[in-house]
């Protein structure tokens, strides 16, 4: 890995939005008004609710800010590479990066950092406008929400390199981002716990990864749990962490090789 | 990075040897039906060999689908190859691709393949990074880079304001930041204007093999390219190195026993009897009345007088006799012509594999 050129990348990345000056702005005060909605339906269906989420925080605004913040975060995760190499591969500027000495674990986190760490960003900002708005936050367990938050990040890029892996070989990612997003928002917990999901459909969540992610999460963050009281859903995060990313990053460099072999790295 | 100036002139930095490149075929859904264990492999690179030594100008010509861009693609570590032994400064392209992507650079002629929301000095300094130069020298090296190919007073610009011109000078000062020893363009001046290309050209021959002593192996269709800018060239089809050689000596070689005789008697029976052909009238010949024809004189300069002798005898006025320019599009259909491969028996073809 070099960090200089990942940082190389990212600052690209961030120059380009800059670049486009009204549209940062206004997706930044989108974020902020956004939260507003939010605020007066959470609180509208609080009694509906209540009984539901009582083992993950109390108050449902608080509920979905945290799960919208991670679902934000591990939709980023794992469709930025996969996004960025295919309108890279059709530029050509994919060609351009590899034919520099750059290893090819710093070109997938260099062309994808900035998009993950915006989508991180703007995450944490809603949280903050929520915490405004009356969101209690145990903020002693930021360390270990961090923690969590990096896990589900790691887990998630691990499927994202497998998708991207697809667009390198096959220039198609067989919309495994889409699965994964649809699979995570309806079973990973972020409007409603896993607990209130159907039996027959709750064995798909037991492979959600953000079903572990977001649990421990709002276990830390919202009631102030300390790390022995989320081991659990941690060992299994962390187990899908680095299955994930293990075979992700084999998937990846395979796909490589397999593009230098057919020839295919550098048609567009 | 390794620097191209701690290359001494002469020494050898691209050996290719034996390289061949086979692509798969896509075959239609029946074809795979009906022998689904088959499977159809294309030859693009075919045992090619030939080396390029530093401070030398290397061109690649060649009919569409030749291999040339592919073989280039070898050279980048875009492509592996199935056979055969590339090395680049004594790195093989297949077991040390990092080693030669320090010191290969190859001009990738997309525009797109910059960020065109970026300046150009930004787009250089992103890519100064990715080519791990030294962080203190970066300002320099791209300062350096914007003045070779005249983009100082740009270099605040935006790259999406640029015009196609000014694009491909920012992408070759972009194979530069490295100092490469190895430089590699395909069709470089396909969209620069005349006198940008000329000005392109002489940039290409004074900065790079001249001062910096790199290797450039260049892919044309260009004959100023071919012609005026490589020391050697070599004529590929079908995946294979049919000829090599100096461009003036194939082109000698292939019409060296054609000639122009200028007359005002195109009919004259004496001229059918030397393998008269037309030549296409020109301005000048309509406007003086004198048509060029063009006659064979196999045997070289004496033969040619001997023609030329028997021709005034005969009673047919000619102005001027002169040897046949042969264009690059001639050259290489006549290497293809005679190659060994399509019954010919070329010269050419027997330098294959000796440089």
């Amino acid at each position: 890995m070099s960090p200089r050129a990942i940082a190389a990348l990212i600052r690209a990345g961030w120059r380009t939005a800059l670049s486009y000056r009204l549209r940062f702005a206004v997706s930044l005060v989108a974020l902020l008004v956004m939260i507003v909605p939010l605020y007066f339906v959470s609180r509208a269906i609080q009694p509906l609710m209540a009984p539901a989420i009582a083992s993950e925080g109390t108050h449902y605004f608080a509920f979905l800010t945290v799960g919208l913040f991670a679902s934000t975060l591990v939709a980023s995760c794992v469709a930025a590479l996969p996004d960025a190499i295919t309108s890279d591969l059709n530029s050509g500027f994919f060609e351009a990066v590899i034919s520099t000495p750059v290893g090819a674990g710093s070109v997938a986190v260099g062309l994808s950092g900035y998009p993950i760490l915006r989508s991180g960003l703007r995450g944490a900002t809603l949280v903050l406008a929520g915490a405004l708005l009356g969101i209690q936050l145990v903020w002693a367990r930021l360390p270990e929400a961090m923690l969590i938050i990096a896990l589900i990040a790691v887990a998630h890029y691990g499927i994202g390199l497998m998708a991207a892996a697809l667009v390198v070989a096959f220039r198609t990612n067989s919309a495994i981002p889409q699965i994964v997003l649809l699979t995570s928002g309806l079973l990973g917990g972020v409007y409603y716990p896993t607990t209130v999901i159907p039996s027959w459909i709750a064995n798909v969540s037991d492979v959600v990864p953000l079903a572990y992610g977001l649990r421990a999460l709002r276990h830390t963050l919202l009631d102030g749990q300390g790390i022995q009281m989320v081991l659990n859903d941690l060992g299994i995060l962390t187990s899908f962490a680095f299955v994930l990313i293990a075979v992700g990053a084999m998937a990846y460099r395979a796909s490589l090789h397999y593009a230098r072999q057919a020839g295919s790295l550098s048609q567009y | 990075m390794s620097s191209a100036a701690s290359v001494h002139p002469g020494s050898l930095l691209v050996s290719v040897r034996a390289l061949t490149k086979r692509f798969r075929v896509r075959r239609s859904w029946r074809e795979v039906a009906r022998h689904p264990l088959t499977r159809a492999l294309q030859t693009s690179v075919d045992a090619v060999t030939f080396d390029v030594q530093a401070g030398e100008f290397f061109g690649l010509l060649g009919p569409n689908g030749a291999g040339k861009t592919t073989l280039l693609k070898v050279l980048a570590t875009f492509i592996l190859p199935d056979e055969g032994e590339v090395r680049i400064d004594g790195y093989d392209v297949r077991r040390e691709p990092d080693a030669v992507r320090a010191r290969v650079a190859p001009v990738i002629a997309n525009e797109r393949s910059l960020y065109w929301r970026l300046t150009a000095r930004e787009n250089l300094e992103l890519f100064a990074h990715l080519w791990r130069v030294p962080s203190n020298e970066v300002p320099q090296r791209i300062a350096e880079a914007l003045d070779v190919v005249g983009l100082t007073d740009t270099r605040r610009k935006m790259v999406g304001q640029f015009s196609s011109g000014m694009l491909q000078r920012l992408l070759i000062a972009r194979a530069l930041l490295p100092q490469p020893r190895v430089l590699l363009l395909d069709e470089p001046t396909r969209s620069l204007d005349p006198v940008s290309a000329r000005e392109f050209r002489r940039f290409l021959r004074e900065e790079l093999t001249s001062r910096r002593n790199c290797a450039v192996i260049i892919a044309t269709h260009n004959a100023d390219e071919a012609l005026e800018l490589c020391t050697r060239v070599g004529v590929m089809n079908a995946g294979k190195l049919l000829a090599i050689g100096t461009a003036r000596d194939l082109v000698q070689r292939v019409g060296d026993d054609r000639y122009v005789a200028w007359t005002q008697t195109p009919d004259h029976p004496a001229l059918r009897g030397f393998g008269r052909t037309e030549i296409p009238a020109t301005e000048e010949s309509v406007r003086s009345g004198w048509t060029p024809v063009s006659v064979r004189a196999v045997g070289g300069e004496r033969a040619s007088a001997d023609i030329l002798a028997e021709l005034v005898q005969a009673g047919v006025p000619i102005s001027r006799f002169e040897r046949a320019n042969v264009s690059l599009a001639e050259l290489i259909e006549a290497v293809i012509r005679t190659a060994p491969e399509n019954g010919g028996g070329h010269n050419g073809a027997a330098e294959k594999g000796r440089q």
